[in-house]
């Protein structure tokens, strides 16, 4: 699959915080932020942690908070984000069974998030990092359950 | 190369003048367009046609404002304009004017055109692909030569813009060869999920009475209409053909006559920028002479690297349906972030005030997931600042007061 650069148009859908520092920085920031953002769900991995998007009541529309060092994320096809400005270089009628085969080749299943590693200016990319989401959880839940690092 | 005595340098004073006008045009919009939700590229659109003298064409489904927001810019113009919803059995005099027996006695066929289409400065005639042939005829005349015949009876109009609405595009291939007479088409579709409470707002406060908009003149009107032709197209016609070509290749029919015409857009789209030369900021209309909703979305992607550098502080949101990159979506930003900051409970005490601190944060990430410091263009530069001082003002009262967290079940995005 190839990823390429885009305009940063998209609207964010999800966060993700790469690297155990990062994710320990998005605990703390998030222990000061109110209440309804730690509705919000989380995906932990070894060293990242996703955070997604929600409604919450009365907001009428999906509400993420603003935290640092961590990469804005759009929902680029059904269960899979991508980054806002990276986009997949395929036609559009290509993209859904490009995506499928790329899951069967790595014997993995959606939801996922991919993020492309773009070496220096580079604008487009074959390599990319996937990110698997399977249990999110209320992100109060795992600040109850978990320190910072705990990720 | 020498431009032929076709462009001309503006004086000083009519510099003046016309960014003068085009600030009018400017405040006249945001007027409108406060009265609707979602509809200012519509706003624009119509303005643009104004502007240029073509015309219009509207499709969407019923409900969406359409007739509304058309009647409004033509009511806000001090001009004359002429209104119809033409139905299956509509009689050309109904548009055109019944015949004056007085003269019809004398042998002498004169239609009584007072108060009717071929007098209106400004036509809107809504369910148009419903009219008959010798309605769409008629018509036909007064839209390409602004002239109208009845036998030997012939008249000039003075019309500058006929906006048409309809639910769909015709299938019928002659009533297809009518529409592509309107140089300017939109999709109107009905406003986002995410805007309906505003629509909501907005439709019980015009169950009152809306608030009288100061008119613009038709002078202005012609003045800018005027001051576009002698705008210097020389330095677009490469990157004009170019887009052309691209555009051609994926299938849609341009006409020669339409993409000449289309020149009149670019032009009046580099003036309303305040230009006195088009550039590649002002290629954007040309998404609008696509007559088809599918090959419409097709040309704004396949033309994303040409019109990248779009660019129009007056047509925003135009320009935003003609191309959604970053200067669109700055446009959209700071509209939704402003209204936001606007709709501040007046109470801390609020329940909805912590919503609305949650909302001005989810803001502040949308934009910093589009621009960072350097990109970040100056409209939302201070927007961003109003956003960050009430979150950090708020972070700072409620750090000791902030209390545990409710726990609200969120649905999942």
């Amino acid at each position: 699959m190839q990823w390429k650069r885009t305009d940063r148009v998209q609207t964010v859908d999800a966060l993700i915080a790469i690297g155990a520092s990062v994710v320990d920085a998005m605990t703390v920031a998030m222990a000061g932020k109110p209440g309804r953002f730690r509705t919000l769900r989380v995906e932990v991995g070894d060293d990242w942690a996703a955070l997604f998007a929600a409604t919450v009541p009365d907001a009428g529309e999906p509400v993420l908070p603003h935290l640092a060092g961590t990469m804005p994320l759009y929902l680029a096809a059904r269960d899979f984000w991508l980054p806002v400005g990276v986009t997949m270089a395929v036609p559009d009628h290509a993209r859904d069974p490009l995506l499928r085969a790329m899951f069967d080749h790595y014997c993995v299943a959606p939801p996922a998030i991919a993020v492309p590693r773009f070496a220096g200016g580079q604008d487009s990319t074959r390599e990319a990092d996937l990110y698997l989401i399977r249990e999110p959880i209320p992100f109060g839940h795992f600040a109850l359950a978990g320190q910072p690092g705990a990720a | 190369m020498a431009n032929h005595g076709m462009t001309m340098q503006f004086s000083a004073e009519r510099q003046r003048a016309i960014a003068d006008a085009v600030s009018q045009v400017n405040a006249h919009l945001d007027a409108l367009s406060a009265q609707f939700v979602s509809r200012r590229a519509l706003l624009e659109l119509v303005m643009l046609g104004l502007i240029a003298r073509e015309h219009v064409l509207l499709i969407g489904p019923p409900g969406t404002g359409k007739s509304a927001a058309v009647q409004a810019v033509a009511a806000s113009v001090d001009a004359v304009s002429f209104e119809y919803l033409i139905g299956r059995f509509t009689e050309p005099s109904e548009l055109f004017g019944a015949l004056d027996l007085a003269a019809l006695k004398d042998g002498q066929v004169r239609p009584v055109t007072q108060g009717m289409l071929p007098e209106a400065d400004i036509a809107f005639l809504d369910e148009i692909f419903l009219g008959s042939t010798a309605i769409l005829n008629s018509l036909l005349k007064i839209l390409n030569e602004r002239t109208y015949r009845r036998g030997q009876y012939s008249m000039r109009t003075p019309l500058i813009s006929c906006v048409a609405a309809s639910n769909a595009m015709p299938e019928d291939t002659l009533l297809a060869a009518f529409a592509d007479r309107f140089l300017l088409t939109m999709f109107v579709d009905p406003v986002g999920e995410h805007e309906l409470p505003e629509l909501l707002r907005s439709g019980w406060a015009a169950a009152g009475e809306a608030a009288p908009i100061a008119p613009v003149g038709k002078g202005l009107i012609a003045e800018l209409h005027e001051a576009a032709l002698a705008i210097d197209l020389s330095g677009v016609h490469e990157a004009y053909a170019h887009i052309v070509r691209k555009i051609r290749l994926t299938g849609v029919t341009l006409s020669d006559r339409k993409i000449v015409k289309g020149q009149k857009l670019i032009a009046a789209a580099a003036l309303l920028r305040g230009a006195s030369a088009a550039g590649p900021e002002d290629l954007w209309p040309i998404t609008y002479l696509v007559q088809s909703k599918a090959q419409q979305e097709e040309a704004r992607e396949t033309l994303a690297v040409e019109l990248r550098h779009s660019f129009n502080p007056v047509l925003a949101d135009s320009l935003g349906h003609a191309t959604y990159g970053p200067t669109a979506h700055a446009a959209h930003l700071a509209d939704q972030a402003t209204v936001l900051l606007e709709s501040r409970p007046a109470l801390a005490t609020d329940p909805l005030h912590e919503i609305w601190l949650v909302r001005l944060e989810t803001m502040l990430t949308r934009i910093d997931a589009a621009f960072d410091a350097k990109t970040l263009p100056q409209q939302l530069r201070a927007i961003r600042a109003s956003l960050e001082t009430v979150l950090e003002a708020h972070s700072t009262g409620a750090a000791t007061s902030d209390a545990a967290p409710e726990a609200v079940p969120a649905e999942t995005a």
